[in-house]
């Protein structure tokens, strides 16, 4: 058939523009941070599918039995075509319709970042075919339901099944299936997601493949047909291809890799602050930061250090917030990260790593009046750091934590130079010190 | 041309088609008998959807007793149901092109089929128009075009002529004559004037059984004697129904 001929008969081409909208506004309608950065970009065109894995779900639930809604299925008994290559025509057109509506949202979003043209594009493909997955599998889960349930039921179990599935059970060996964030220190191992991919279309292969039971005037006598057709060899046969390829896919590990480290794009002098080429579109604001540390009082500052972005220099357990829990031996490591774009998170890694690595020690977990010296000092670091000039107030929380970081906020924010903020944090760093004597001596 | 042996078909332990041998074709062949005389399901068998719970049935030569020789017959038989389905966002070409698909047209040759059938059914302007924007009578034309795309052998036509005005019918008989001069055209009805206006042979059935099988001649024939019926063609197939109903009493 034409291709046109094919999509319409599927009732698929209605779709694509409402797909490509709800795709595009995914995209657009969060936050921009993603723009410059290859694996932030293919990551937030790869979110999107979640949805459309959704949509696709209920919508070939709905269509798996739309030939008998139409009257259809005699004549089609009659067919040369085997039933399942006509099934195949519609799980390939709600399958094509989904991914092609997927990929234009890929294309836009790629185009987006392309003017900047940073380096780290080898690591798109893996995203992309990271959100084939999920849109082909619910595609086949969906087709499966809606050959055996009521068409209108099998489309609301798809597509609410669809969201709490990945709301709640999106997960495959303790991995979401759908990421939400593309650190340059990872990668999709492509192996791994090929075969969730290779999963996905044995679903959809499954589903077509699963004999359906004939409407009441069609049923007689079994028709003369192959062995490996009946239901009790088909049925079986598809339980066993997929129970295989799932085990396959779980047994195959992570798709979200480490990478090995690369050559870092550096700045600053005394102060050296190194990212992820990737990250090349973070270098001036780190630049910025990096002079800022280098005019900080002698007290925080090494004569010449290097700080280094997560997964540079070291490795350690990302937490489930996508914060890094350094661990008590890795406090004061020279470690900081870019989380989801924000320079905020860049100076509060950094006036972390300034405090542990100039004064503090232990004894700030353990005397309550050296704690709160430190938060008001991390504060006015982290806004310092960040250029200041930004007046508000510090999120409600813990009372007393708020009250020591809004007061180290309002210096770093206020009316004091910076030659009074400096001796301000001298004077806190003193009475640290008068607090804890042995700490950051060494 | 099909050839039916002591073909029987039952439901439910009901007995629908009850030991037919008759042979059909070539031309057109009109399967005349009341409502549940099981013209439908005689269709429906030949057509290869409801296999025969015994004896057997050959087209053009080939008996269908494996999957190989099912396959081999689907090719050559066109089958329009009485209440056929279509997808009403299709274009006319579309639904064509479908049954072209369906009927394994090879692709190079669908496009031409499917413009010559429409062609044949005087559909050709129309073959951009939506499938929901056909009158009555060119639905009708879209299916019969649906059961002759791909040039069967054997065209099934079960009861195509209900609910078409008497304009249409006549369109319609038109379409199916031309038709039975290529193929051999099998079509089911309850109405003797489309025998009359389509000719070729009559077979007509009762209770799953072939109680005539000749020309509309020979049918017309019976007639002669006094029967109640307007046309001579209408008291012959009275007086054999008649004939049955005795026989079995």
């Amino acid at each position: 058939m034409r291709l046109i001929g094919v999509l319409r008969h599927a009732n698929a081409l209605w779709l694509l523009p409402f797909l490509i909208a709800v795709d595009l506004s995914m995209i657009f309608l969060r936050d921009d941070h993603w723009v410059g950065v290859w694996p932030e970009t293919a990551v937030a065109a790869q979110m999107p599918a979640m949805f459309l894995a959704m949509l696709a779900a209920a919508y070939a639930a709905w269509t798996a039995r739309r030939e008998e809604r139409l009257g259809l299925a005699e004549q089609l008994e009659a067919s040369v075509r085997p039933r399942w290559q006509r099934e195949l025509l519609g799980v390939a057109s709600i399958a094509a319709v989904t991914v092609v509506a997927y990929c234009v949202g890929f294309v836009v979003a790629l185009a987006r970042t392309l003017p900047q043209s940073p380096p780290g594009f080898s690591l798109v493909p893996g995203y992309w075919l990271l959100g084939l997955f999920p849109m082909l599998a619910a595609v086949g889960a969906g087709w499966i339901l809606g050959k055996y349930l009521p068409s209108a039921i099998a489309a609301v179990v798809a597509g609410i099944g669809g969201f709490l599935a990945f709301a709640y059970f999106g997960e495959i060996g303790g991995e979401r299936i759908v990421v939400i964030s593309g650190y340059p220190d990872t990668h999709v191992d492509l192996f791994v997601v090929l075969t969730r991919v290779a999963a996905a279309v044995a679903l959809c292969a499954v589903a077509i493949l699963l004999p359906v039971r004939k409407p009441r005037s069609l049923r007689g006598a079994e028709q003369p047909s192959y062995p490996w057709a009946r239901p009790l060899v088909l049925v079986p046969a598809c339980v066993v291809v997929m129970i295989s390829v799932f085990a396959l896919g779980r047994a195959a590990g992570p798709a979200i890799a480490e990478r090995a480290a690369v050559d870092p794009l550096c700045r600053g002098d005394q102060m050296k602050l190194c990212l992820w080429p990737e990250h090349e579109k973070y270098a001036p604001v780190v630049a910025e930061i990096s002079q800022r540390v280098e005019a900080l009082p002698d007290i925080f500052v090494r004569e010449e250090d290097v700080a280094w972005e997560y997964g540079l220099r070291y490795r350690v357990d990302r937490l489930d917030d996508g914060t890094v829990d350094l661990g008590d031996e890795e406090q004061g490591s020279s470690t900081f990260e870019i989380f989801d774009g924000s320079p905020g998170a860049i100076t509060r890694e950094i006036a972390r790593m300034i405090s542990w690595r100039g004064y503090q020690g232990e004894c700030a977990r353990e005397v309550d009046e050296a704690r709160d010296v430190t938060l008001r000092i991390d504060s006015w670091l982290e806004h310092y750091l960040a250029g200041g000039g930004s007046p508000g107030q510090i999120p409600a929380g813990d009372p007393e934590v708020g009250e020591q970081l809004q007061r180290g906020f309002d210096v770093a924010n206020g009316d004091l130079s910076r030659e009074e903020q400096f001796e301000w944090a001298e004077e806190q760093v003193e009475e640290y010190r008068s607090i804890c004597p042995r700490d950051g001596q060494s | 041309m099909i050839e039916a042996c002591d073909l029987r078909q039952s439901y439910r332990g009901r007995v629908i088609i009850d030991g037919l041998s008759v042979r059909l074709g070539p031309g057109i062949v009109s399967l005349l008998g009341p409502n549940g005389a099981g013209k439908t399901t005689l269709l429906r068998t030949l057509a290869t959807i409801k296999p025969p719970t015994s004896g057997t049935f050959s087209v053009d030569g080939h008996v269908i007793d494996s999957p190989a020789a099912l396959q081999q017959a689907r090719h050559r038989i066109g089958y329009l149901p009485q209440a056929f389905g279509y997808d009403p966002s299709l274009t006319v070409q579309d639904f064509v092109h479908y049954a072209a698909w369906i009927r394994g047209v090879p692709r190079q040759q669908r496009s031409s089929h499917v413009a010559s059938v429409l062609d044949d059914v005087r559909l050709a302007e129309h073959a951009k128009t939506k499938m929901r924007k056909l009158s009555g009578g060119m639905i009708r034309r879209a299916g019969i075009a649906w059961a002759l795309v791909g040039e069967p052998a054997v065209v099934l036509l079960d009861e195509p002529t209900v609910g078409l005005d008497p304009q249409q019918r006549v369109a319609f008989r038109e379409i199916v004559s031309r038709c039975g001069q290529q193929a051999t055209v099998v079509l089911s009805t309850h109405l003797v004037d489309d025998v009359d206006a389509l000719g070729g042979d009559v077979v007509v059935m009762n209770e799953g059984r072939a109680l005539f099988h000749g020309t509309k001649d020979e049918l017309a024939a019976l007639g002669d004697a006094p029967s109640t019926g307007a046309t001579p063609l209408e008291r012959g197939y009275i007086r054999v129904l008649e004939n049955a109903e005795a026989t079995a009493i």
